[in-house]
């Protein structure tokens, strides 16, 4: 306690020397904490069971000719019934990150690190959230050293740690550690070439779970950018989580595969008048080969393309409309794996699947992957986005929501409609530190979505979330 | 025994009772604009008549009263260097005080207040209201509010203090005083041995500021004591040092001795917090207007507090993250639109009458600047980046229609920013110098691409910035980009000096916060060596803007509740010939 004391003593006499005297050294504090409460008729939507980050999925044979699908990484049924789940339920969470980072004045170098009280909901007692708090709750966000590459230009870094990946909203956009080199030259032009570690279990530091990735930004005119990027992931020594027959959803044999994968990306954004617009398209190739004998290699060919259109009709209102096409599979006994994966994201495709809402920054949502399973995921939405004034922002949509290939469980008939959804948002600015959100959306149930659930003879309900909340920032 | 309700009524009843009621107050019913205005200081020119009978060059056209005040300036004694005989000038004095007895259009006719010392000439100047020993009577218990108000807003006067009296006790105002009566809610002024006016019921709202303070020839350039105005911590009047502080021994870089002067006025204040604050002719005839950015809008008002200002209020996507003021009513708006990670800033052209928007859309963050110091105004603009706000190219921009395009490349040091930044040829040897706050809040100097100067401490920023969310992960964490003042570069000497707003810099800033207290900073160079220095004056809150209009230097300081955006700002302006004497 009292080493507690002297550390926590020096680091505040540092601050305050840092700021008081003729130090070239600067530290900033910036946090931000959500407080929020909702209301949902399906809790089963907040479960967060596929999650992009520790999923891997595809269909695939033995030699038997016996098919199974790999959920490796999802969280129990839920990661195929979270339509099932029919509790009605009021909630309220917590959450907060603090970030610290010491740089020096010229910010040639700067270490950051990032703390988070990742959500916990109220009266959650193995959190901390409980009678009498005293939870022992916080993760490590990021922790990462970035210094300017003597003799080159300060507009050229390296960055060591965990650190964002920030690749493709698609495909990879969340932290990892590792070691990138980032780059920028006049003309708008910026680069990163990186090498991240993925989930390493083995004490040895096998070399067996490596991401290798380069990505290239281009302005090709005032207000247009063209982007590309390639990754190649070499994943072994995985082991599968296979549902076996998986209409009957029963679990079956581990095998152990090594999955080599590539993606290759074109990204482009671009603004002209009135009009605006954006796309991705990626390509995943590669092999998943299995160590286990008895099991069919696969090849990767999936794709995933994204095409957003708009156009603003006054300052402060427009409307644009989106296609999102991601592949699934449809046959696990071929030797193709036609599914997307994304490596580790958090999409914004509506509020009740995905993660564009309040609830989803607390952590609650159905997947951070745009897919569902190996099934992909098709999504036409038209948005329409209002700013009152500088302090009220209005927000709706109306989707459409499909996977890319049936949902084939149970005895309904197959089907990959998921449903429509219907979303709206709402901000209040009070200053520059605090906002008030507020949220809905309710989904009308299509028939895909009975494959969601187990309940056979009914069918999926419609769904609707409710939720506002507070955020603070500094 | 009173039941819980009863009982609970009393006690508040009581409690309440216990404070003046704010709807009482004198200052909240009475045209505080119009009182200010009509007490406001004026110059004029002695006229002396054959016959002997003495006249101001000023009538009722301008607003004169009979028993308005003046004092009248003569030239003085010629004051002679003793080594080598030459002359220096003359130590100009009070020549007498003098009420007005008559007023016509355009002239009025002024008598010697009895007693006082006489020697008027024709051409004598002569100030209206200055120096002039004012009393405050309160008969009615409720004015110390107006008291207080006036004081702040008139400090040419001669304060006597505030007294309380009995309302029924009789008012005998003196020919040489002006004194300010309050009975029954209503506010008698009287000014030499004359009522001036009576007020009492009346409610106008909104400060004010007196026009001609703002486009007359500055009265600052008269030799005369004034009382501090009410945010300027210094000291009395009668122990001000000499104006210009001598400096013991060499001129080193590295002291920091403080740079007094005694000729400062207060201009006005405005009712909200201002994050920038500038002047601008905004038609042929040079007619200045007053142009600045706060939560509501940005305004231009030719006279502050008075009339209704021309608002233009942004409501698009994104937010308004500073301006910067052009010439002829040009207005570069800049707006960052977190969401879609651009800029998406404005050109606007205020006309006199109304604002259009030029040119929309633009992903640079802008300003206008002398970038080669050549007296001439450039639209610059640095690009924009989603990680780091300041992109790594600033370029010249062109206005051709409604598009904005590239001319050139200016050429800048790594690590740039462009909020604040300003160029100057200090020295005039045809080095232009370019200032930047960079990431540590440090002020530094770049002329040919190498490091001149580099300012020691930190600086506190401004309490405007823009709060932008670290890309990183989404429900990132934000962090606070200052939006620094412009500077104003001074003519001085061969080269210029440069004004800016010197905010401390404290504990609360490694959290995004805003500085709390500033001053009034002045970088120069002589010899080849630069020099940092404050003017001595310590400001109750921050200096959120510093600018020049004609021969008077400006500051915008503000106080209040930042994290509410209810707040003051109140603005000074102090004299540059006697900035510029204590530089030298």
């Amino acid at each position: 306690m009292k080493r507690t004391a002297c550390i926590l003593g020096g680091c505040l006499i540092g601050i305050w020397l840092s700021c008081t005297t003729a130090s070239a050294f600067n530290f900033e504090f910036h946090g931000k904490m959500w407080q929020t409460v909702g209301i949902t008729d399906n809790s089963g939507v907040l479960q967060g069971a596929l999650k992009s980050g520790g999923t891997n999925y595809f269909g695939y044979s033995d030699t038997a000719g016996k098919e199974y699908l790999n959920i490796t990484g999802a969280t129990g049924e839920g990661a195929y019934k979270f339509m099932d789940n029919d509790i009605s339920t009021n909630f309220g969470l917590t959450k907060a990150r603090l970030r610290f980072e010491g740089k020096t004045d010229d910010d040639r170098a700067k270490f950051v690190y990032g703390l988070e009280v990742g959500t916990a909901n109220w009266g959650e007692a193995d959190k901390g959230m409980g009678l009498s708090g005293d939870g022992i709750n916080q993760e490590t966000q990021f922790a990462y050293a970035e210094i300017q590459i003597p003799a080159l230009d300060k507009n050229q870094k390296l960055r060591a740690g965990l650190q964002s990946t920030g690749i493709n909203e698609w495909l990879w956009s969340e932290t990892a550690a590792g070691l990138t080199y980032l780059g920028k030259a006049g003309g708008g032009t910026s680069w990163m070439l990186g090498w991240f570690r993925g989930d390493e279990d083995r004490a040895g530091n096998s070399s067996d779970n490596d991401y290798f990735a380069l990505k290239l930004d281009q302005k090709l005119t005032k207000s247009v950018t063209l982007g590309l990027f390639g990754v190649y992931a070499d994943v072994g020594q995985e082991k599968t989580t296979a549902l076996v027959d998986y209409d009957a959803f029963t679990t079956g044999p581990a095998a152990v595969y090594n999955d080599d994968t590539y993606y290759v990306g074109l990204t482009g954004k671009g603004k002209s008048g009135p009009f605006f617009g954006n796309f991705d398209f990626i390509y995943q190739g590669g092999d998943i080969e299995f160590e286990t004998r008895g099991y069919n290699d696969l090849d990767h060919s999936a794709w995933l393309g994204n095409l957003t259109f708009g156009y603003q009709f006054s300052e402060n209102f427009k409307l644009y409309a989106n296609a999102l096409y991601v592949s699934g599979d449809d046959d696990a006994s071929d030797d193709k794996a036609k599914n997307f994966k994304s490596i580790d994201v958090d999409v914004k495709v509506g509020i009740i699947l995905t993660k564009d809402s309040l609830l989803a920054e607390c952590d609650r949502f159905v997947t951070d992957s745009p897919y569902l399973m190996d099934k992909g995921l098709i999504n036409y939405a038209l948005t329409g986005e209002y700013q009152l004034s500088p302090e009220h922002n209005f927000r709706a949509a109306a989707r459409y929501l499909q996977t890319a290939e049936d949902l084939d469980g149970y005895a309904a008939a197959a089907d990959n409609e998921i449903g429509t959804e219907f979303d709206f948002w709402y901000a209040y600015t009070y200053n520059k530190h605090v906002s008030l959100l507020m949220e809905a959306a309710y989904l009308i149930a299509g028939d895909g979505a009975d494959q969601l659930t187990d309940n056979v003879h009914d069918g999926a309900n419609d769904v609707y979330t409710m939720a506002a909340g507070i955020t603070f920032s500094f | 025994m009173l039941n819980p309700l009863r009982k609970t009524l009393f006690v508040m009843a009581l409690w309440m009772g216990c404070f003046p009621d704010p709807m009482r107050c004198v200052a909240a019913d009475l045209p505080v604009a119009d009182i200010v205005q009509s007490l406001g200081r004026m110059e004029a020119a002695v006229i002396v008549q054959p016959d002997g009978r003495l006249l101001l060059n000023k009538g009722n056209a301008n607003g004169i009263q009979r028993g308005d005040l003046w004092r009248i300036y003569g030239p003085g004694e010629l004051i002679k260097d003793p080594v080598s005989g030459k002359e220096l000038g003359r130590m100009e004095e009070t020549a007498g005080i003098a009420r007005v007895v008559r007023t016509e259009e355009r002239f009025c006719e002024i008598e010697l207040v009895p007693g006082k010392k006489a020697s008027f000439r024709k051409g004598h100047q002569a100030l209206r209201f200055d120096g002039i020993t004012a009393v405050f009577l309160d008969g009615s218990g409720t004015g110390y509010d107006l008291y207080e108000t006036l004081r702040a807003r008139l400090p040419a006067l001669r304060w006597r203090g505030y007294e309380k009296t009995d309302s029924t006790t009789p008012v005998t105002a003196s020919p040489e005083t002006l004194l300010f009566s309050v009975r029954n809610d209503r506010l008698t002024i009287w000014s030499g041995g004359e009522i001036l006016n009576v007020y009492g019921g009346a409610r106008v709202s909104g400060p004010a500021l007196a026009p001609a303070e703002v486009v007359s020839p500055a009265p600052v350039a008269l030799p005369r004591t004034e009382p501090a105005p009410a945010l300027l911590s210094s000291q009395p009047a009668e122990s001000i040092k000499p104006a210009v502080q001598p400096v013991p021994g060499l001129m080193t870089p590295g002291m920091s001795a403080h740079l007094i002067t005694r000729k400062y006025r207060s201009v006005g204040s405005l009712d909200r917090i201002v994050y920038q604050l500038e002047v601008m002719p905004v038609d042929e005839s040079g007619k200045p207007s007053f142009v600045y950015l706060s939560n509501d809008g940005l305004f231009v008002q030719s006279v502050l507090g008075q009339g209704t200002p021309y608002v233009y209020r942004y409501n698009g996507f994104g937010r308004v993250a500073g301006i910067s003021v052009g010439r002829n009513g040009m207005i570069a708006m800049n707006v960052f639109n977190q969401k879609d990670g651009e800029m998406t800033s404005l050109l606007l052209r205020f006309s006199g009458e109304r604002f259009e928007v030029i040119a929309r859309d633009l992903n640079y963050i802008l300003a206008y600047v002398d970038v080669n110091d050549d007296g001439t105004i450039e639209l610059i603009g640095q690009t924009f980046d989603r990680e780091s706000f300041f992109g790594s190219g600033v370029y010249e921009l062109a206005l051709q229609g409604h598009q904005v395009n590239q001319v050139k490349a200016v050429n800048v040091p790594l690590g740039f920013r462009i909020y604040g930044a300003f160029w100057a040829d200090l020295e005039g040897n045809h080095t232009v110098e370019n200032g930047y706050y960079n990431a540590g809040r440090r002020l530094l100097l770049y002329a040919g691409g190498e490091e001149t100067w580099q300012s020691t401490d930190p600086f506190g920023g401004s309490i405007q910035g823009v709060s932008i969310k670290n890309i990183e992960s989404e429900g990132a964490t934000s962090r606070n980009e200052i939006i620094w003042s412009p500077a104003a570069v001074v003519p001085y000497q061969k080269g210029k000096f440069v004004a800016f707003a010197k905010n401390d810099a404290s504990l609360l800033n490694i959290v995004g916060l805003r500085p709390r207290k500033g001053e009034l900073g002045i970088l120069y160079k002589q010899n080849g060596r630069h020099f940092s220095r404050v003017v001595e004056a310590s400001f109750e809150g921050p200096v959120q803007s510093v600018f020049v209009w004609r021969d008077e230097l400006y500051c915008a300081i503000v106080e209040g509740g930042l994290f509410d955006g209810k707040g003051k700002t109140h603005i000074i302006a102090f004299s540059l010939d006697e900035l510029k004497k204590a530089l030298e």
